[in-house]
């Protein structure tokens, strides 16, 4: 729901955008506000038609989400407002303890803000005492975890069923890394919701199974490569938190460390071909060293040679495509053919690597030909 | 298609810089047969001998060469026939000027297709060969060849974007800028398929065709980038005319100034490319004037100036629009000689 949406007293409305569009401090940014309503039948206000000062508030916590209501006096502009939090979660916490409540500035914009902060501090103390005392080996690790580099870590115990008898834990940990030495001048605006890689491992006791799940921001996501390029660590039986966490980081610095590699390897691939292939370049991608595309003629049949480099360079082999400069395929599509199959080692220099390419071209330029005679049109 | 280094010509000292867009062709059913089929026998080879010069009374920027071309050591069961001389245009000079250093980015690039629209284009012919079921007029090849051309270079990068003029009498906008491919392929082909100059409107019959109005209506069409610091700085595209011309008899002149060509040239952004489809050169038309024209068009020695002759294969044109895939930013100047063949890297 936008702002807007909410109808709320103008006095209200810059506590609450700065809740919903700063920085919070936690996990997951993106707390939401919604369903909007009046604490007073009818408005002092002239021209402000059904103003509201009730409201409630959606944070992301450790994978799941807590809803609290928030009442505001819109007759009484000085007042903080009450925050009720739901039933079922047995966190009740003493108002005297919100101190941003206790010191209610209206003034300052961020009190709602500091206000919501205090709370959920409170909220993560809580879940973090009861889940310590779950199993002697569950709370070791995680003491171990909360000792660690790891300074924003969400612990939430959940209630799969209705008894109260199975019990799944969410543990959401904060992973910062470095990505600097990456080139993102192509990538997306910075993720509102998630400004670093989430590492969630939701824990079922009663199934004894542990799922590790990445959540990346969309920039890093975009750079290695979209959605599910990543996967987590296979998560073996018996390895602590920490550990795994600890292993889920170094893949993805070793990531970022191949990615970041990778460009200049790419770009040696590309001059290695244009030193070897002088006048024969089509086109290639200057700035990040993705593709080159040749042409060649063999016995008076020209033809073009597109290359293709993946941003996992060398580790990934280069894809070659030949492609006729007369024929189309039956789809009416330029006739070409791909191919991945040729001799490579991810250690050869790029020299050496334009070499074996030429070589292949070679073999292969024959075969080509026969095949946009005969199957393909002018 | 054998190497045509041999075609060097010794009598002539090398200018500071020249250019070879000429090749040395094989008979054009030799070229088809390449296309069509798997002949299975040793290419012959070709040598040339007794090249000679015209004489000529000026440096030109471009020159007529003869050459002959003998098909010695030809072990074909079905012999032959001679194939009797044929003249190859070359251009064998270009302007030196020193111009800006430009990044070589890939850049996206706006390509105006500027297609000559007389009836030689329609009338005229490529020489059948025994493989061709009936003979190809150029506009009909050259529809073929930039449906190769615009696709390759949509494949490449798809930020690129084509335009479409049409040389009359005077040069007409047909498509305005557009990245979708498709959109030039089908005004190409709506020409090709309904277009069908009248016999009393051959162009041909006029001794010039002024091209003030196309380069007016090219500045009026674009807006060339402006770059602080152009040596550093990439511009975010470049420009690129490439003027496909058909006719024998016509020369190309400003008639009307060339304030418009001047401004454009000046830009290191704008690049001018040139194909001229033509008959064989000879004292009844202008072929060598016109070849000369283009080549004193290119103010600034980064354009690419391709001749294809109408008594070669079709497949020659589909090579010269290949040719100029290359992005103008990467590409070379237009090199002396070169040998596209992937062999000569041996």
């Amino acid at each position: 729901m936008e702002l807007n949406d909410l109808n709320l007293y103008p006095w209200i409305r810059p506590y609450v955008l700065r809740l919903i569009q700063g920085p919070t401090g936690f996990c997951v940014g993106g707390v939401k506000a919604e369903d909007p309503i009046s604490s007073t039948p009818a408005t002092p206000i002239e021209n402000l038609p059904n103003v509201t000062d009730m409201f409630s508030v959606a944070i992301p916590f450790a994978g799941e989400i807590l809803r609290m209501q928030i009442i505001f006096d819109g007759t009484n502009q000085a007042a903080a407002p009450d925050i009720m939090l739901p039933d079922y979660e047995d966190f009740d916490p003493e108002y005297d303890e919100i101190k941003s409540l206790v010191k209610w500035d209206r003034t300052d914009e961020s009190c709602l803000l500091k206000a919501i902060q205090d709370i959920m501090g409170m909220y993560k103390e809580h879940h973090r005492k009861k889940c310590s005392v779950l199993d002697e080996r569950f709370s070791s690790e995680l003491a171990e975890l909360y000792a660690s580099e790891y300074k924003n870590i969400e612990v939430c115990l959940k209630r799969a069923d209705k008894n109260g008898v199975r019990r799944i834990v969410n543990i959401l940990i904060q992973i910062d890394v470095d990505t600097s030495s990456l080139d993102d001048s192509d990538s997306p605006p910075p993720d509102i919701f998630i400004h670093s890689p989430l590492l969630l491992i939701k824990n079922d006791f009663e199934a004894n199974k542990v799922v590790p799940l990445l959540y990346l921001p969309a920039r890093i996501e975009y750079l290695f490569g979209g959605r599910g390029s990543l996967t987590p660590p296979v998560h073996t039986p018996g390895i602590s938190f920490l550990t795994y966490t600890n292993k889920m980081k170094e893949k993805l610095q070793d990531t970022i460390k191949l990615l970041s590699e990778s460009h200049d390897k790419r770009r040696e691939y590309v001059a290695a071909f244009l030193s070897l292939f002088t006048g024969h370049s089509v086109e290639y991608d200057a700035k990040s060293f993705h593709k080159i595309s040749l042409i060649f003629c063999h016995q008076t049949f020209f033809f073009l040679i597109h290359v293709t480099l993946s941003r996992f360079f060398p580790r990934d082999q280069p894809s070659i495509t030949f492609q006729s400069a007369y024929h189309l395929n039956k789809k009416n599509q330029l006739f070409q053919l791909s191919s991945c199959d040729y001799p490579y080692s991810p250690r050869w220099p790029g020299p050496e690597m334009a070499k074996r390419t030429k070589s292949f071209i070679l073999d292969k330029i024959g075969a080509f030909k026969e095949s946009c005679i005969r199957q393909g049109t002018l | 298609m054998a190497s045509n280094d041999n075609s060097a010509d010794s009598t002539m000292s090398p200018p500071p810089y020249s250019a070879d867009s000429s090749r040395h062709r094989r008979s054009p059913q030799e070229h088809d047969e390449v296309l069509e089929q798997d002949k299975g026998t040793t290419e012959p080879q070709t040598t040339v001998q007794n090249t000679k010069n015209l004489p000529q009374n000026k440096e030109s920027p471009s020159q007529i060469t003869v050459v002959d071309s003998n098909v010695e050591g030809h072990r074909s069961p079905s012999p032959r026939p001679e194939p009797k001389p044929r003249v190859v245009l070359k251009r064998l000079s270009s302007s030196s000027q020193d111009n800006i250093p430009i990044p070589k980015v890939n850049c996206p690039e706006k390509i105006i297709l500027c297609v000559d629209h007389s009836s030689s284009m329609f009338l005229k012919h490529f020489r059948k060969t025994a493989q061709t079921i009936k003979q190809t007029s150029p506009i009909q090849v050259l529809n073929g060849a930039i449906r190769q051309f615009v696709m390759t270079k949509s494949l490449i990068d798809k930020r690129h974007e084509y335009s479409l003029f049409m040389l009359n009498d005077n040069a007409q906008l047909i498509s305005d800028f557009s990245n979708q491919a498709n959109d030039i392929m089908f005004m190409m082909q709506d020409i090709t398929n309904t277009t069908k100059p009248k016999e009393n409107q051959d162009t041909e019959g006029q001794s010039s065709v002024d091209i003030s109005q196309l380069f007016d209506q090219i500045e009026n069409h674009v807006t060339l980038p402006v770059v602080k610091n152009p040596s550093q700085t990439p511009p975010p595209y470049v420009v690129r005319l490439i003027f496909i011309y058909g006719r024998s008899q016509c020369k190309i002149e400003f008639l009307n100034g060339r304030e418009s060509y001047q401004k454009l040239v000046k830009s290191p952004y704008f690049f001018m490319d040139s194909i001229y489809i033509h008959e064989e050169p000879s004292e009844d038309n202008k072929v060598t004037d016109v070849f000369t024209g283009l080549c004193e068009l290119d103010a600034n020695g980064n354009s690419y100036i391709l001749e294809v002759g109408l008594d070669s294969s079709m497949s020659v044109l589909y090579n010269a629009l290949a040719k100029l895939l290359a992005h103008p930013l990467q590409r070379q100047r237009q090199p002396v000689n070169f040998n596209y063949d992937i062999l000569s890297l041996e």
